[in-house]
C-alpha cells in the first residue's frame, strides 16, 4: 500500500491545527482559572459594581382623629444632590432654539427654589467629587420645581417625613419624629408599635444607564407598612378648645394652661388641649418645656375641686348630707395641731351654710370641720378610688400619676388640707377622670385616647369600654351633682360657668403652688374649673386649669373656658337643652 | 465510522477498476460521503446555534425594551404620584381648621362666642342672642401655628374685602406660617377645581 508523501500544505494545514489547537487550549485555560479558580472572588467584584442594594422605605401608618381627618401622615421628600464632578453649563431647547445656561445662572435659579444664596449653592457643587448634598428633605413642590430645570448632573433621594397637615392642632398629644424617624412622646411614641412598618431591601443589577438589568438576580424583601391610629379626639373640638385656651392662656399670662374634654359614660377623651401648643412640623420653634402634653406630663396640688371628693365621702359613707350645717369662720387652727391656721380665700364672718353652701362658697374651713366627721383613713381610700396617686390607663409616654404619699406619712395639717386639695398633687388628666366618675353613677372607667389599630385591611380594630370601678354609689353621684349645681346656680365665680338652656355643675380650684426655692407656698395659683353637664343625665366633662395665672388670681380666669368649651361641646354633640330643675337644697341655715 | 458504512456499503466491496487511482480515489471514494454527513451535521449545528442565539438576541431585545418600558412607567408612575402628594398637601392645607379659620377672618366671619339654642317642641330659645362683635371670649382669629400649610393664593378666587371692615373686626396676625407653592397644577382638563373654602 503506497501512502502519499505528505506535501507542504498538509505540513501547513497541520501545524496551523497545531496553533488552534495551543491556543484553543490556552484559552480553555484561562476559562477554567476564570470560571473555576477564580470564579468567585471575580463574581464579588462583579456584583459590588453593578449591583445596587437599595431600602424600601415602609410608610408610617397615620394618625386619624375620630372622625378620620388625618392628623399625622407620612409623605415623601427629596434630598437634592449633585455630582460637582459633572457639573458644566446647562444646554436646552426652547421652541427649537439651544441656549446655554453657564453654571452660575443655573446655580441661581437652584438657590432662588432651595431658599438659598447662589453662593451657597455654588460652593456646594463646586469641587471634582461624585457626590455632595445640596439639600435635604425639600417638600415635594420644591422637589416638582428643581426636576423641571432638567439639569442633568442634579439628582434626587427619596427620604420619608412626617406632616401634621393641622399643625399645632393636638400637636402636644401626637408628638413628633425627629429627622431619623424616632419617635419622639406623644402618641408616635405610645402607638408606635401600631405606626410603625418593617422597611424592605431591593438589591437588583443596573447598567451604566442606571436601568435595571433584564433577567439580573432580584432579591427583594416587601416593605411592611405601619397601620393607621384612631383616636378618640375630635379634631374640630380640640381645635376650638386650644383656640379658647390659647387665648385665655395669653390673656393670664399664666405658665401654661391645659383643658380636657372628656366622654362621661364611655371614659373617651374628645380633645386634651394644651397653651402654649407645639406644631409638630417644626418642633425646634417650641422651647422643649412646652413641648410635652401637660395634660399628662404636669401635676401640681388641685385645690378646691377636690373638695367635691370629700363632700362625695360624706354623702356616699352616710356621715354627711347636702343639708348638714356648719357654722364656717374665716379662719381654723386644725386639731392637734401647733396652731396652724387655714383661712377661706376671702374675708367673712362666721357663715351658717350646709354642706352644699360650703360647696357653693368653696369654703376651706367649712369643708375641714365638716369633713372631718369620716375618719382618715377612709378618706384617703375614697382619694384612691378615685383615682388619685395612680397613672391612667392610657399610660401616656411621660404619665405622671401625682404624688399621694402612703397615708402612714401623711402629718396632721396634710390629714385636715387634704379635704380642700393640698398636700398631694394630681394631674390634669386625673383630676377629670374624678369628675368623670361623679358624671358616671360613681363609677371611674379607664380613660381612653385610642379608639383602635388599623387591621391589614385597613379597618379601625375598635376597643370597646373599659372595665370601670366603683368610686361612690350611683345615688351618692347624683345627690353631689346636685349639690355642684349651686356652685353654677348661686356661687359668686361659678355662676360664670353656666351655659344658658342647660343645668350645669361644676366645681371651682384655687389652689397655692409651692415655690421650690423657698418651700412654701407662693403667691401664684393654679386656677381650675370642672364641671359636667347636663346635670340631670351627665354627658361630658370639661376641666380646665391655668397654672400660675399672673392677672385673675382665682377661678374666675378659668370659667370663661370652661363655659366656651362645654358650649361647643354640647352644640357639637347635639345635646338637647336641659328641661327639668335642680334639686331645691338648701345653701344657708338660719 | 457506523455513517460510512450505512451511506456506500456497494462501493466498499466493489473491486477498483485501476489501481493508480484506486488509492487516491477509494480514500477520497470512502471519506467524501463521511465528510459531506459531518459536513451537514456540522452545518445543522452552527445554523441552529445562530438560530437559537438569534432567538436569544430578539427575546433579549424585547425583554430589554420592556425593561425601558418598564422603568418609564416607573417614572411616570412616581411623576403621578408626585402630583398626588402634591395636591394632597394642598387640599389638606385648605381644609385645615386654621386655614378654615384664616379664611373666615380673611372673610370678616367672626365666631360668635354666644350660641343660642332653640328647643323645636315648645320653640323656647336658651341664650341671649348677640351680635358677634367685641364680645369677650370670642376668638376672631387662628390661634395656632401649622408650618405645614401651603399658599392657598393660587387655588383659590380673591377673597372680598369691602365687608371686613364693617364689621369692625380687628385683624389678628396670622399665627400659621404659609410656605411656598408651586402655584396651579393643571391636569390634561385644565386646572384642578379647588374648591373655595368660603
Amino acid at each position: 500500500m503506497n501512502r502519499r508523501r505528505p506535501d507542504r500544505n498538509d505540513l501547513r494545514i497541520n501545524r496551523f491545527q497545531g496553533l488552534v489547537i495551543i491556543i484553543a487550549l490556552i484559552f480553555v485555560g484561562r476559562l477554567v482559572q476564570v470560571q473555576l479558580i477564580q470564579a468567585p472572588e471575580i463574581n464579588k467584584v462583579s456584583e459590588a459594581s453593578r449591583t445596587v442594594p437599595h431600602v424600601i422605605p415602609a410608610i408610617r401608618g397615620r394618625i386619624l382623629d375620630s372622625t378620620g381627618q388625618v392628623l399625622a401622615k407620612t409623605v415623601l421628600k427629596y434630598d437634592i444632590n449633585v455630582a460637582p464632578i459633572n457639573v458644566g453649563p446647562v444646554t436646552k431647547t426652547v421652541n427649537g432654539v439651544k441656549t446655554t445656561m453657564p453654571v452660575d445662572q443655573v446655580a441661581a435659579q437652584l438657590a432662588g427654589i432651595l431658599g438659598m444664596t447662589p453662593a451657597d449653592v455654588l460652593a456646594k457643587i463646586s469641587g471634582t467629587t461624585q457626590y455632595a448634598n445640596v439639600k435635604r428633605g425639600v417638600t415635594v413642590d420644591v422637589y416638582a420645581q428643581i426636576k423641571a430645570l432638567g439639569i442633568p448632573w442634579v439628582y434626587f433621594d427619596t427620604v420619608t417625613a412626617r406632616v401634621y397637615p393641622s399643625g399645632a392642632l393636638a400637636g402636644n398629644l401626637l408628638g413628633f419624629l425627629t429627622t431619623d424617624g424616632t419617635a419622639m412622646g406623644g402618641i408616635e411614641s405610645m402607638a408606635n408599635k401600631c405606626l410603625a412598618g418593617v422597611d424592605g431591601k431591593e438589591t437588583y443589577e443596573k447598567g451604566n444607564d442606571g436601568i435595571k438589568i433584564p433577567s439580573s438576580v432580584v432579591t427583594t424583601t416587601q416593605a411592611v407598612n405601619g397601620h393607621d391610629v384612631q383616636l378618640t379626639i375630635n379634631a374640630d373640638l380640640q381645635y376650638y378648645a386650644q383656640q379658647v385656651l390659647t387665648q385665655n392662656w395669653s390673656s393670664l399670662k399664666a405658665d401654661w394652661a391645659t383643658a380636657v374634654v372628656i366622654e362621661a359614660k364611655t371614659g373617651r377623651i374628645l380633645a386634651a388641649a394644651d397653651a402654649p401648643s407645639m406644631d409638630p412640623n417644626d418642633p425646634s420653634a417650641t422651647p422643649v418645656a412646652n413641648r410635652n402634653e401637660r395634660v399628662f406630663t404636669s401635676q401640681f396640688e388641685p385645690g378646691s375641686v377636690i373638695k367635691a371628693l370629700t363632700a362625695a365621702t360624706l354623702i356616699d359613707t352616710g356621715k354627711g348630707t347636702p343639708e348638714m350645717r356648719v357654722i364656717a369662720p374665716f379662719g381654723w387652727v386644725v386639731p392637734g395641731t401647733n396652731g396652724y391656721r387655714v383661712t377661706d380665700s376671702h374675708v367673712h364672718g362666721n357663715d351658717k351654710l350646709t354642706l352644699t353652701g360650703v360647696l357653693r362658697d368653696s369654703s376651706n374651713t367649712g369643708i375641714m370641720k365638716l369633713g372631718q366627721n369620716v375618719d382618715f383613713q377612709t378618706r384617703y381610700d375614697y382619694l384612691k378610688k378615685f383615682g388619685a396617686g395612680k397613672k391612667t390607663a392610657i399610660g401616656f409616654p411621660g404619665e405622671t400619676g401625682g404624688l399621694v404619699l402612703p397615708s402612714s406619712q401623711w402629718d396632721q395639717v396634710k390629714k385636715y388640707v387634704s379635704m380642700f386639695g393640698q398636700g398631694f398633687s394630681v394631674s390634669p388628666i386625673q383630676s377629670a377622670m374624678m369628675y368623670q366618675a361623679i358624671a358616671n353613677q360613681g363609677v371611674l372607667l379607664p380613660a381612653k385616647l385610642i379608639e383602635g389599630c388599623a387591621d391589614s385591611n385597613g379597618n379601625i380594630q375598635k376597643s370597646g369600654i373599659g372595665a370601670g370601678s366603683r368610686a361612690i354609689s350611683a345615688q351618692s353621684s347624683k345627690t353631689v351633682i346636685d349639690m355642684l349645681e349651686k356652685v353654677v346656680e348661686q356661687g359668686g365665680i361659678g355662676r360664670h360657668a353656666a351655659v344658658p338652656g342647660y343645668r350645669v355643675a361644676g366645681k371651682t380650684g384655687t389652689a397655692q403652688i409651692i415655690d421650690p426655692a423657698t418651700g412654701r407656698y407662693g403667691y401664684l395659683h393654679a386656677i381650675s374649673f370642672i364641671g359636667l353637664a347636663p346635670a340631670e343625665d351627665p354627658q361630658y366633662v370639661v376641666a380646665v386649669t391655668a397654672f400660675k395665672s399672673r392677672t385673675v388670681s382665682n377661678s374666675l380666669g378659668a370659667t370663661p373656658v370652661f363655659k366656651a368649651i362645654m358650649q361647643q361641646v354640647l352644640r357639637t354633640y347635639r345635646v338637647t337643652p336641659s328641661t327639668t330643675k335642680s334639686a331645691n337644697i338648701p345653701t344657708e341655715w338660719k | 465510522m457506523s455513517v460510512a458504512r450505512l451511506t456506500n456499503p456497494v462501493r466498499l466491496n466493489r473491486p477498483a477498476p485501476r489501481p493508480a487511482p484506486v488509492r487516491s480515489v477509494s480514500v477520497a471514494g470512502v471519506r467524501k460521503p463521511a465528510a459531506v454527513g459531518w459536513r451537514a451535521v456540522g452545518k445543522l449545528a452552527v445554523f441552529g446555534i445562530i438560530a437559537v442565539n438569534l432567538l436569544s438576541l430578539v427575546l433579549n431585545i424585547s425583554v430589554t425594551q420592556s425593561a425601558y418600558e418598564l422603568a418609564h412607567l416607573k417614572a411616570s408612575k412616581a411623576e403621578l404620584g408626585t402630583q398626588v402628594q402634591i395636591l394632597s398637601g394642598q387640599v389638606d392645607s385648605l381644609s385645615s381648621q386654621e386655614n378654615l379659620a384664616n379664611s373666615a377672618a380673611s372673610l370678616g366671619m367672626i365666631a360668635n362666642a354666644n350660641p343660642v339654642f332653640l328647643r323645636i317642641a315648645d320653640a323656647k330659645v336658651f341664650g341671649k342672642p348677640k351680635e358677634a362683635i367685641s364680645t369677650d371670649g370670642r376668638v376672631a382669629h387662628n390661634n395656632l401655628a401649622n408650618a405645614a400649610l401651603t399658599d392657598r393664593s393660587a387655588l383659590t378666587t380673591d377673597l372680598p374685602t369691602t365687608s371686613t371692615a364693617a364689621t369692625g373686626m380687628v385683624t389678628a396676625p396670622n399665627v400659621a406660617t404659609g410656605v411656598a407653592s408651586t402655584g396651579q397644577v393643571a391636569f390634561s382638563s385644565g386646572v384642578i377645581p379647588a374648591s373655595p373654602t368660603h
